[in-house]
């Protein structure tokens, strides 16, 4: 190579070095800008946003980022942890004790696991527990079907619907049918009324919860959006009301707050008064008729069609109420204060439904992630909700919070290593032990009441062949009830305690010590009903009682399968699978199944190998 | 005479390259504040948000307090060794692999950073540089290292330069 040859190379190997350059300055510049804030590109239209419409395609404009990290749930495979997760198979099928423990509730038919905000209003429209038709014909035809209140939690448009279509009207709005609400969904973002985008979870019908249920639209400041938890906070818990975001609190508190709207214990309270609500046409239309023959009140479909139009009807209040009467400003929750709550409001609300085997008159608890944090070590130190369920996460260069709400689990280092600085292997080894201990004790819970319920039912039978107990020859159902009346109220509290710890999503992490307090004393309680069955069979002279123990193989045979249909329904033949997502209701994976055998009787060579 | 000029032409181009390359090489580095790095300075270290949380722990913990205008100590004086040498070539490994990191694996790097074990046992190293006349008569804490599992410093007074981040 000659002295031009060396001139052309050391020319091309300057070119390629001044690229190089060049593009290293420019990503140097780049990820100083996103460092700064992240609103490095200038050009980009800024939205104005309202609650006018608080669709998160709307609002995502402005965030795209945090509508990205919002959507990762919908289109990835969904992924069950040990005790949570996002896979929605059934939990009657990974723990049938539930179709015992909720016998004569709709729950006892269909409870799968949850899927994630995203999903939250897709799935109340798909539960069996809100198709009147299909209770109807599969045994519960008792249940009316669900109200607005339900949705209070399910819909990011619950604030238009409550401001818009009940004029603010709280106790009519949730009093209205639920199938009747969801009707007034308005189409937003260039949606054509009654298209399937508006039925659709894209800021239509089926849209779960938004920004706008947390956000202030034009400050991104935190608030509260539902009145449920602004009034118990204002009534019961001694807090201001705010106008701009619900109560005077700081932004640390609202941090929890935010997620206390829907994550907490409530009832459906009534009023004890009627109330003007929108009811439909088709309540006068006498062709159309349920399957069991009676007259149809509402069409359980999303959209106005074949002339059905809204009426004005009349009928009995009710009011979403959380039962917080007991729990003051600043104290840890303790499950006595929902016994006391309770019994305080049994002249207006004496049960949720009554236990189709035992008689019982129960409470069914949802999801008290709020009331059982309040008393943890974290909640003592300070931590909120969001820094374990939404940490601060890297994107590129840029400091975001995770808007993906999901399980610390799946991003230990940025959930738990913010403050504690062993290794994520560690920390994990700590979150399973603690879970699988309380998950021992649930489960210990769950069969002590199982074996009470099959104890009450046989001496049900046995006390309804005495003639004492009988009216006309036949068993006398509130005779035998009078009698059995303490150990019906055992049932009661007893269940109420496992029921909380099995609805509340952390399997004891957020409290660990209190979920195992609450769980000793089900059992305890459970045990002394046992107890006092035979006191009283021996009292009626009934001689060959015996109490039962049953364990992991007794109850797998109460085993339900998936939800299909038994008969023809609405265009579904008998046998068709309820569900259409293949990966709803479904079989859990089939380690969990090992583990949960494995987990009572405690196998400490298989437990504590993992 | 062609060639030659050939030649002188492809000579211009090559010192004007030369030229552009070390203007837009001194440009980078200066948009990507390359002296700061030469310095003790803490806030270089703070160059990278990635640093922020540590950075503002670093502040508001004792080893920040300013005496004579000059910090008890900086970041450097703990994260690397003093002796001159060893200074340079550590401040060198750490520049590059930090460079490495930020410019092509930020998507990956964890949110909460861990110390290495070569970084763990300089600063133990720092700690006891300053402080061995106390550590020398609180615990036998210079003579024997024991092992893996062993008590560093920092152990228990994890929050003396910053809370978060080993």
């Amino acid at each position: 190579m000659g002295k031009k040859g060396v001139l052309y190379f050391g020319i091309i190997i300057l070119v390629i070095l001044i690229g190089g350059v060049l593009w290293l300055n420019n990503d140097v510049s780049q990820k100083q800008q996103e460092g700064a804030g992240g609103i490095a590109n200038t050009s980009k239209k800024i939205v104005e946003l309202s609650d006018d419409n608080p669709t998160f395609d709307e609002w995502g404009k402005n965030f795209p980022d945090h509508l990205d990290m919002y959507l990762t749930v919908e289109k990835q495979e969904p992924i069950p942890t040990e005790f949570g997760g996002n896979l929605a198979y059934s939990k009657l099928i990974r723990y049938p004790q539930l179709t015992i423990l909720w016998a004569g509730y709709p729950f006892s038919l269909d409870a799968n696991e949850e899927r994630g905000h995203f999903w939250i209003q897709v799935d109340q429209m798909d539960t069996a527990r809100n198709n009147k038709d299909f209770l109807n014909a599969h045994g519960f035809a008792a249940f009316a079907g669900q109200p607005t209140a339900c949705m209070n939690c399910h819909s990011g448009w619950t604030p238009w619907l409550l401001k818009n279509v009940a004029k603010n009207d709280w106790v009519a709005f949730n009093s209205t049918k639920y199938w009747t609400m969801i009707k007034n969904v308005p189409a937003m973002n260039g949606m054509k009324e009654g298209s399937v985008e508006h039925s659709g979870p894209h800021g239509g019908k089926r849209m779960g919860v938004t920004c706008a249920d947390c956000h202030v639209p034009n400050t991104m400041e935190l608030r509260l959006t539902r009145p449920g938890l602004i009034n118990a906070l204002v009534k019961f818990r001694g807090y201001e009301p705010d106008d701009t975001i619900g109560v005077k609190a700081s932004r640390e508190e609202m941090r929890t707050l935010v997620c206390s709207q829907c994550h907490v214990e409530y009832y459906f309270r009534p009023t004890g008064g009627k109330t003007k609500i929108m009811g439909e046409s088709i309540a006068k239309d006498s062709s159309k008729k349920w399957w069991n023959g009676t007259q149809k009140t509402y069409d359980e479909f999303d959209t106005w069609r074949d002339g059905n139009s809204p009426t004005e009807i009349e009928v009995d209040g009710i009011e979403l109420v959380f039962p917080w009467g007991e729990w003051k400003k600043g104290q840890p929750f303790r499950i006595e204060m929902f016994d006391d709550y309770y019994d305080k409001a049994r002249s207006v609300f004496d049960k949720d439904w009554a236990h189709k085997i035992t008689g019982a008159p129960m409470i069914k608890i949802q999801h008290p992630e709020s009331e059982l944090f309040s008393g943890g070590v974290h909640a003592a130190n300070g931590v909120s909700c969001a820094d374990c369920h939404m940490p601060y996460i890297r994107k590129g260069s840029k400091k975001l919070t995770q808007h993906n709400v999901t399980s610390p689990l799946q991003n230990i280092n940025a959930a738990c290593k913010t403050c504690h600085t062993q290794s994520e292997e560690y920390l994990k080894s700590q979150i399973r032990d603690i879970q699988n201990s309380v998950a021992y004790d649930l489960r210990s819970a769950e069969y002590s009441i199982v074996s009470l319920i099959t104890d009450i039912k046989n001496l049900r039978e046995a006390l309804g062949g005495l003639e004492q107990y009988q009216t006309d020859g036949k068993a006398d159902a509130a005779k035998i009830n009078a009698e059995l009346k303490d150990v019906l109220e055992l049932h009661r509290k007893s269940q109420m305690r496992a029921d909380f710890v099995g609805a509340e999503n952390s399997t004891g992490f957020h409290n660990p010590r209190e979920a195992s307090r609450m769980l000793l004393q089900a059992v305890d309680m459970a045990r002394m009903g046992q107890a006092k069955l035979v006191e009283i069979a021996s009292a009626n002279g009934i001689k060959d009682f015996k109490t039962s123990n049953l364990g992991f193989e007794d109850i797998q045979k109460f085993n339900p399968g998936e939800i299909h249909y038994k008969v023809d329904l609405n265009g579904h033949k008998a046998g068709d699978r309820y569900y259409e997502h293949d990966n709803v209701n479904g079989n859990p994976p089939a380690k969990f199944l090992e583990d949960d055998k494995n987990l009572n009787p405690y196998n400490y060579t298989y437990v504590d190998k993992k | 005479m062609e060639q030659k000029s050939g030649s002188s032409n492809l000579l211009s181009i090559f010192l004007i390259l030369l030229f552009v390359f070390f203007a837009v090489g001194f440009y980078t580095f200066y948009n990507a504040k390359g002296t700061s790095y030469l310095s003790n300075a803490s806030e270089s270290c703070n160059n990278c948000h990635v640093m922020n949380e540590v950075y503002n722990d670093y502040l508001a913990a004792p080893h920040s307090k300013k005496i004579d205008g000059k910090p008890r100590a900086s970041c450097v004086e703990c994260h690397l060794p003093h002796d001159f040498v060893d200074k340079w070539i550590a401040k060198a490994e750490s520049g590059i692999g930090h460079a490495y990191a930020f410019t092509f694996k930020l998507d990956t790097l964890p949110t909460n950073l861990d110390a290495t074990e070569k970084s763990k046992k300089m600063v133990q190293t720092n700690c006891i540089r300053c402080h061995s006349d106390y550590a020398a008569v609180a615990i036998n804490a210079t003579s024997k290292p024991h092992g893996e599992s062993s008590l560093s410093c920092v152990s228990c007074h994890s929050s003396v330069g910053h809370k978060r981040g080993f």
